[in-house]
């Protein structure tokens, strides 16, 4: 795909997320009509914007995370998010994990439409050591007549109406995975609901006792590397279309209000907030753009970790800025900007802690290979 | 020789004088600043801290998710009970600690909302707000309002009555403003007055007022029609009177417990004697107030972030990484470090800023600026150490920061608190 047809879909994209998207969230409630979620969500799948491991869904290819990410890079991908998160941070995440899901359910028969992956836990902290092998404690794949599963999954996040998920397991000396069925036996779900933001997301915590499968194959470390960089890459690519939708929002607030006599897009202090919120975002733009072009070239997963902890960050101290331009009004639900915050926020602590982010990036080697 | 190289070992290789000098107490740093306070200062903090914890915390969460359900009333009933809704009322009228106003003014404010917002922002501010509403008729300094009115408003709060007071200056059009002078002449005041016969009559909005819908009493600030805000004047008003209601409640990103609601007067009579100090003092009243309150903020700012460190660190001792508890970690003893050294400068701020004999601008911006900028950034700092966790609104950190985040923005958003440091004759800020 070149610019040309990059510049393309991603206008198809913002078309969509305008028409579709942002009236959902501009309705009443927290963080708008979630009950047309899955509506939305099954809109989104038909014009081909979510990843699907059923060759025979649009969104097969060319979808969020879709197999055309192996030809072309993850930067269509990547731009069907971040469009996506400027009319809505959680329905892009929804999407952005539903596409990791399915990208990873390829090639697993009888998985359905909708997976999500399970693969973090608490009881370890992530790190170049996790990444390669599976660390003691991990949910472990036992082996014998049928091959059971135990342990734990924690913060798994899902679309909507999802029917089961991808689990990175313990399978010895490497990971493995295999899908586990929602409704399977064993399968212990809990859902974290009172969250910051992201509401249009699932989180759930997993508890798996002896759950009876199929291991489904090995995962090589390129494959678990590559989820991962996907996983780092999508959520930096949300962040950026969040504050891109803050952004916007605050410059209309400051061209209409008056105070003092004047728009307040003419005072010193909020040209600043404003200047200042917009240089951060353009650069953290350019810096996902530029990692999204390399993908394909070379192993990208430390700079996706070192994206995500520094494009999540500084996206959240911007849309903070810009949310303070609003003053009150930010504050209160009405002017949506006090969603994008909750957004920015969870988006920033969610799946890997900044620190544990941050020694992983220390651990980088010159050159950039890992 | 000792190979235990701990401090406490350590210090038993000093003679008498030097062990005297080495202090390795595991006194709770709490009890340590407590210590600092003078005599009258230090009962009431633990009277506060204690109150807090019975009454104020454990509504915390549930006001947070369902702040309709949460009854602000009961925990009015019992902090005005214990003492604590009168404190900004003068003997006789008011329980005012006589003693520790030698020392300071707001200290006694400054410690109450530290600990009630320790426990939660939302809650302790609903119970704030009322000695802000009550302000005005102090820093007036009317004495004809301190007899007629505070002594009311006093005799029904002793019997125990909800006499909550709520300060209503924001306009829907004029927010900051009413805070800051280069503004204010050029506010669109929506709120006016105009005299007829036996008083006045005032229509017009106010809105996001803090405790707005559940006050009885509301000070309130309107500005002669036809003239700008030199005109502003403080009146009184009660929610009996015919034209005043309450518009729409506002629904917030944190300190949801305390309600902001609008306030709408359609051609409301207010008596003659419903004026707090004189006609047309009313900004003078209002930026005294500011003075008054922007360091309470600060400390309510302190309060918060206090309660994000407190839990982050309880979490991270009773979680395990690995075989290890959290807090064994050197990257998580550095960062609980570093919140818990912005908590101290915060409240190092605070009760330096509550020390000078009467309040003034520059150091109740510095203090209101200075603590809610740090508890943002201490608030994130706790979710960001709990990760995945820190997200979820069970552990508390989130509420925490969503609470902290209002802090920047109230009594004057803290732009409007850095031109009110420099409204002050610069040369005053520096050394004479």
């Amino acid at each position: 795909m070149d610019r040309a047809q990059l510049s393309a879909f991603t206008e198809t994209v913002r078309r969509f997320a305008a028409n579709e998207v942002a009236p959902l969230v501009g309705t009443e409630g927290r963080d708008g009509d979630l009950d047309r979620l899955p509506e939305l969500f099954a809109k989104a799948e038909a014009v081909g914007l979510v990843a699907s491991p059923d060759p025979e869904s649009p969104g097969y290819e060319y979808g969020a995370w879709g197999t055309m990410c192996d030809d072309e890079g993850p930067a269509f991908s990547v731009a069907i998010l971040r469009e996506l998160a400027v009319a809505c941070a959680g329905f892009a995440s929804s999407v952005h994990f539903a596409g990791l899901g399915a990208r990873e359910a390829n090639g697993l028969e009888e998985v359905p439409g909708r997976v999500a992956v399970a693969f973090f836990e608490d009881a370890w902290r992530p790190g170049w050591d996790v990444f390669a092998l599976p660390p003691d404690g991990s949910a472990q794949l036992t082996a014998g007549e049928r091959t059971t599963l135990s342990g734990s999954k924690a913060f798994v996040q899902c679309p909507v109406g999802c029917e089961g998920f991808v689990v990175y397991a313990n399978g010895g000396a490497q990971w493995q995975k295999v899908f586990v069925p929602a409704g399977v036996a064993g399968l212990l779900v809990e859902r974290l609901d009172a969250r910051t933001g992201l509401a249009a997301l699932e989180v759930l915590n997993l508890t798996m006792e002896d759950v009876r499968l199929e291991p489904v194959g090995m995962v090589h470390d390129a494959d678990l590397k590559g989820m991962l960089t996907r996983w780092m890459l999508g959520l930096a690519a949300v962040a950026v279309g969040n504050a891109v939708g803050a952004l916007s929002a605050a410059r209309a607030y400051a061209a209409d209000r008056y105070q003092g006599g004047a728009q307040i897009e003419t005072h010193p202090a909020v040209r600043i907030l404003i200047g200042g919120a917009a240089s951060t975002i353009d650069a953290c733009a350019l810096s996902l753009q530029a990692a999204a072009e390399a993908g394909g070239t070379e192993d990208i997963l430390w700079r996706a970790c070192s994206l995500k902890l520094a494009v999540t960050t500084d996206c959240c101290r911007a849309v903070s800025d810009l949310l303070q331009v609003l003053g009150g009004y930010g504050y209160m639900e009405d002017y949506r900007l006090e969603k994008r915050l909750r957004d920015a926020m969870t988006l920033k602590t969610m799946s890997v802690r900044p620190d544990d982010l941050r020694m992983l990036c220390a651990d980088r080697p010159q050159g950039g290979q890992r | 020789m000792n190979t235990d190289l701990t401090p406490a070992v350590a210090r038993m290789t000093l003679g008498p004088i030097g062990r005297l000098l080495y202090d390795v107490d595991g006194a709770p740093l709490w009890e340590r600043d407590t210590a600092t306070l003078p005599r009258a200062f230090r009962k009431m903090r633990r009277r506060y801290r204690d109150f807090a914890r019975a009454h104020i915390a454990p509504h915390a969460l549930q006001a947070d998710i369902d702040p309709h359900g949460f009854d602000v009333y009961t925990v009015f009933a019992e902090s005005a009970r214990q003492g604590f809704q009168t404190e900004f009322m003068p003997w006789p009228f008011g329980t005012m600690n006589l003693l520790g106003i030698r020392h300071s003014l707001l200290l006694g404010a400054a410690l109450k909302a530290e600990e009630f917002c320790t426990a939660c922002g939302g809650v302790g501010l609903s119970v704030l707000a009322h000695e802000l509403g009550i302000a005005p008729i102090f820093v007036s300094g009317s004495l004809t309002a301190m007899l007629k009115w505070q002594g009311r408003i006093y005799r029904e709060i002793k019997a125990g009555e909800p006499a909550i007071a709520a300060f209503a200056i924001t306009e829907p059009g004029a927010g900051s403003d009413v805070e800051e002078t280069e503004g204010a002449r050029e506010a669109r005041i929506n709120c006016r007055y105009e005299g007829v016969q036996g008083g006045w009559r005032i229509s017009g909005r106010k809105c996001f007022i803090s405790d707005g819908a559940v006050a009885r009493w509301v000070t309130l600030f309107a500005a002669e029609k036809g003239k700008g805000i030199e005109s502003w004047t403080c009146f009184l008003l009660d929610k009996s009177m015919e034209g005043f209601s309450v518009g729409r409640s506002e629904r917030k990103l944190g300190q949801k417990a305390s309600d902001a609601s609008e306030l709408i007067l359609d051609d409301v009579f207010v008596p003659r004697d419903r004026v707090i100090g004189a006609v047309g003092a009313g900004w003078a009243i209002n930026r005294n107030v500011l003075n008054f309150s922007r360091p309470v903020v600060g400390a309510i700012a302190l309060g918060i972030a206090r309660g994000a460190f407190e839990h982050a660190l309880r979490f991270c001792r009773e979680n395990r990484l690995g075989n290890r508890p959290l807090i064994e970690y050197q990257d998580v003893q550095c960062a609980l470090s570093d919140m818990m050294m912005k908590v101290s400068a915060m409240r190092a701020t605070v009760w330096q800023t509550v020390r000078y004999r009467r309040p003034f601008q520059a150091a109740g911006a510095c203090a209101k600026a200075f603590c809610s900028d740090t508890s943002w950034a201490v608030c994130n700092q706790a979710m960001e150490l709990l990760g995945d966790h820190g997200y979820l609104q069970r552990n508390s950190v989130e509420k925490a920061a969503r609470d902290a985040r209002l802090t920047q923005i109230y009594e004057g958003t803290n732009q409007i608190n850095r031109l009110a440091v420099f409204e002050c004759r610069h040369h005053d800020l520096g050394s004479p």
